[in-house]
């Protein structure tokens, strides 16, 4: 029973990435070969930035033997496997949608929760190899490594997941007790994933000072480890070549997931199938609005967009982000105005500056990315209704535009507080929106490309789908190619390059538009 | 109203349905009848233009599913065999939403919508999130914007799955109302009782090919739909 419920979970993983739903065959090696190259880029990007941290952490080596060093490691890892698979522990363990059916067969609640917690374990493990291994790495680089380490490494990586898992399941389930009992989730969720991605943004600038300080204080953080987080004190004594404090190390990791998965397996069912605090009002008859098709299909596009927490949180960190800045620039702009002249390539070039912020906001704003996909099995309902293509698209290209425009505007309203040139301030405003609006035509054209509309959770649409992964690169390469430009061609004034930037993503947008509708209604057809 | 010439439509090497002709006329409650994977899903899908197919041709008005879907559109609505709407949207939002797609007018929307929503007895429901909702109250409403709308033509899968007996009473006077006033149904059903003392005609699907079709009475003969349907079955074998 067991082993058919871990199939089916990998199955469904394996159907998910590679199995095309109408013709029901695997999709081709170039998208696999697609995906592969995807992962392997992620991947080593995180794992060289793990290796810098880790350089930048090496004094730490000789102090204590080096379990201080690999304690740390364990620390960033367990950080790292937190914030990484917390939302999707969430999802898979309380928020599946076979979760009820699977619940009415005879299989014991402990063993749906199981075959779920081991995909997560493997989620963990990987995401903890990423940072463990760059660790081992510079480890070997700076010291000498022994047989007996890299025996307690491997058996310690394999373990300490275990903890990771507990922890996080752990926080999954109580987040899902109190969100089944309140009312207004929605927003709860969504302050939660700003909490967390806050939290982790400002430890990431802050992350030069805590390792000199780290380094700094080595014996200080060593005795606080020691007292304080054995988990991840063993941890490091056991990887520097310790067999007892290795065996401390399995306990701390093996005895909280046992608990944990006691604890989870007697609340799953209640927590799973509870009804969620759903306000029924009683409707009192009124007046209704009339709308255009086009401004109702874009309403409901907005009211989609603040219905599901992580659509918010991971399309829509742009518009969050692009507020934070209006409000930095309104409070520190002209304290900071004199360091930004400071800096020998910006000075004389603040409306270049403020253009390229605002286009990096904008690039993580990427809305119509899983907006097809999100449609789901509810696209019958357009399907059938006598609604063009042409309007359909432009609906979920008018709620990103009219999601986005306000805070931009909002941003660059408050950019007045650093002086500059008229022109090339609107030319700032009208690129950064040229962008918003090339990236969300090539979001919808990458969706159309590659939908995915059988899903489960509305997280894999968002965070795992391929459209927002090569809208998000698309964003990101288009704004490079931008700043590229302003420096390859640094000798023409700023007015002139921005205007022309402006001028090439119009007219990139115009094409990849004309490639949407061109491609849109065969796509949408076979939907 | 309704002229399926022909229809063909594959999966794969495997044809859904073959070669099948049907005309349902104005006025008419046309039952489609058959076993699971018969293909009577893939023909309402087709027919309301959310399913393309390679060979056939159907026509609403005289107008071409395959060459002006829009203006088909325009003249039908459809009810699938599970009504999964948005979850996020409150009954009358989604009602409303409805009425837009379609062109209803202000008055005639609030109209409408009050009268099928107080004939469904969900009235005091519509301000809740439909993701709030039984099944059957998602077929309510589904039904509700299936009709309020005034098409020719509806088009429903099953349309009687979920529902309380009032409910199915109701949604039964509805389609002979809907039909006396000039529109027509076409619809899927497994309630051969239903089908036979609700239908003008009946047709009888099995492996993507008509078996048989006609007036109800014609084709019931002596003995009830449930018995030629048996029949039927057991023939072609």
């Amino acid at each position: 029973m067991f082993k058919a419920l871990l199939i089916s979970r990998f199955q469904a993983i394996f159907y998910s990435m590679f199995l095309s739903k109408r013709e029901n065959k695997t999709s081709g090696t170039g998208k696999k070969i697609l995906i592969g190259l995807l992962a392997v880029y992620v991947i080593g990007a995180i794992a060289a930035l793990m290796g810098l941290m880790f350089y930048g952490l090496s004094p730490l080596i000789p102090l204590e033997g080096g379990w201080l060093y690999f304690a740390l490691a364990a620390t960033v890892a367990f950080v790292l496997c937190f914030v990484g698979s917390v939302f999707i522990t969430q999802s898979q363990l309380f928020e599946a949608t076979d979760n009820e059916l699977l619940l009415s067969m005879p299989i014991p609640p402990s063993m749906i929760l199981a075959s779920r917690v081991l995909v997560l374990l493997i989620i963990n493990l990987v995401y903890e190899l990423i940072v463990l291994i760059p660790a081992m790495v510079v480890y070997g680089i700076v010291a000498p490594l022994t047989g007996n380490q890299i025996l307690l490494f491997i058996v310690s990586a394999l373990i300490f997941p275990l903890l990771i898992m507990a922890v996080t399941c752990l926080f999954s389930y109580l987040s899902a007790l109190l969100l089944s009992r309140v009312k207004r989730r929605n927003l709860i969720q969504i302050g939660l994933y700003f909490l967390f991605f806050f939290a982790y943004l400002y430890v990431y600038m802050n992350l030069q000072n805590y390792l000199t300080r780290l380094v700094e204080n080595g014996e200080v953080i060593a005795d606080a480890y020691r007292k304080a987080l054995p988990p991840f004190y063993y941890f490091g004594k056991g990887v520097s070549g310790s067999w007892p404090d290795a065996l401390w190390m399995v306990l701390w990791s093996v005895v909280p997931a046992a608990l944990a998965m006691l604890l989870l397996s007697r609340g799953f069912a209640a927590v799973t199938l509870k009804k969620t605090g759903e306000k029924r009002s009683v409707y009192k008859r009124g007046a209704l609005k009339v709308s255009s098709p086009r401004w109702a299909l874009m309403k409901r596009e907005i009211g989609r967009y603040f219905a599901i927490p992580i659509y918010f949180f991971n399309c829509g960190l742009g518009i969050v982000m692009k507020v934070i800045l209006g409000a930095v620039l309104l409070l520190k702009g002209k304290e900071w105005l004199p360091l930004l002249e400071s800096i020998p390539f910006v000075e004389g070039a603040l409306a270049p500056l403020l253009a390229l912020v605002l286009c990096f906001c904008c690039t993580m704003e990427c809305l119509t990315a899983p907006s097809i996909s999100l449609e789901g099995k509810n696209l019958w309902i357009i399907k059938s209704a006598p609604v063009s293509e042409k309007t359909f698209l432009l609906a979920k290209l008018d709620g990103a535009m009219v999601l986005g425009i306000p805070s931009l505007v909002f941003a660059w309203a408050c950019s007045f507080v650093i002086p500059m040139g008229l022109y090339e301030r609107i030319i700032a405003l009208l690129l950064s929106a040229a962008v918003l609006l090339c990236l969300n035509i090539f979001g919808l054209l990458m969706n159309l490309c590659f939908p995915r509309m059988d899903w489960v959770s509305e997280v894999i649409v968002v965070k795992q789908s391929g459209s927002v992964i090569a809208a998000v690169f698309g964003g990101m390469g288009l704004v490079i190619a931008l700043a590229g430009g302003y420096f390859l061609f640094s000798g023409i004034p700023d007015a002139v390059y921005m205007t022309g930037a402006l001028a090439v993503t119009l007219l990139l947008a115009a094409g990849l538009w004309l490639l949407t509708l061109k491609e849109g209604k065969k796509r949408y057809t076979a939907l | 109203m309704l002229q399926i010439q022909h229809l063909t439509k594959q999966f794969g090497k495997k044809k859904a349905v073959d070669d099948l002709t049907l005309t349902i006329g104005a006025g008419e409650i046309y039952g489609f009848i058959g076993h699971n994977g018969a293909g009577k899903t893939t023909t309402i899908k087709a027919c309301c233009g959310l399913l393309p197919f390679e060979e056939g041709e159907i026509t609403i008005d005289g107008i071409s599913v395959k060459k002006d879907p829009l203006e088909c559109k325009k003249r039908l609505s459809y009810l699938p065999d599970n009504p999964d709407l948005y979850n996020f949207m409150t009954g009358i939002k989604y009602l409303n939403f409805v009425a837009d797609m379609y062109g209803v007018g202000k008055k005639q929307r609030e109209e409408r919508i009050h009268q099928y929503s107080e004939l469904f007895g969900i009235t005091g429901d519509l301000g809740s999130l439909i993701s709030a909702y039984s099944h059957g109250m998602r077929q309510k409403l589904a039904l509700i914007a299936a009709f309020f709308h005034d098409p020719k033509l509806i088009l429903m899968d099953e349309p009687f799955v979920g529902l309380d007996p009032l409910a199915s009473h109701t949604l039964k006077e509805l389609m002979r109302q809907h039909c006396d006033k000039g529109g027509a149904i076409f619809f899927s059903t497994h309630v051969l009782e239903v089908a036979e003392k609700l239908c003008d005609k009946v047709a009888i699907i099995k492996e993507g090919k008509l078996i048989v079709s006609g007036d109800t009475e014609t084709v019931t003969g002596d003995t009830s739909l449930e018995d030629v349907f048996l029949e039927l079955e057991e023939d072609h074998v």
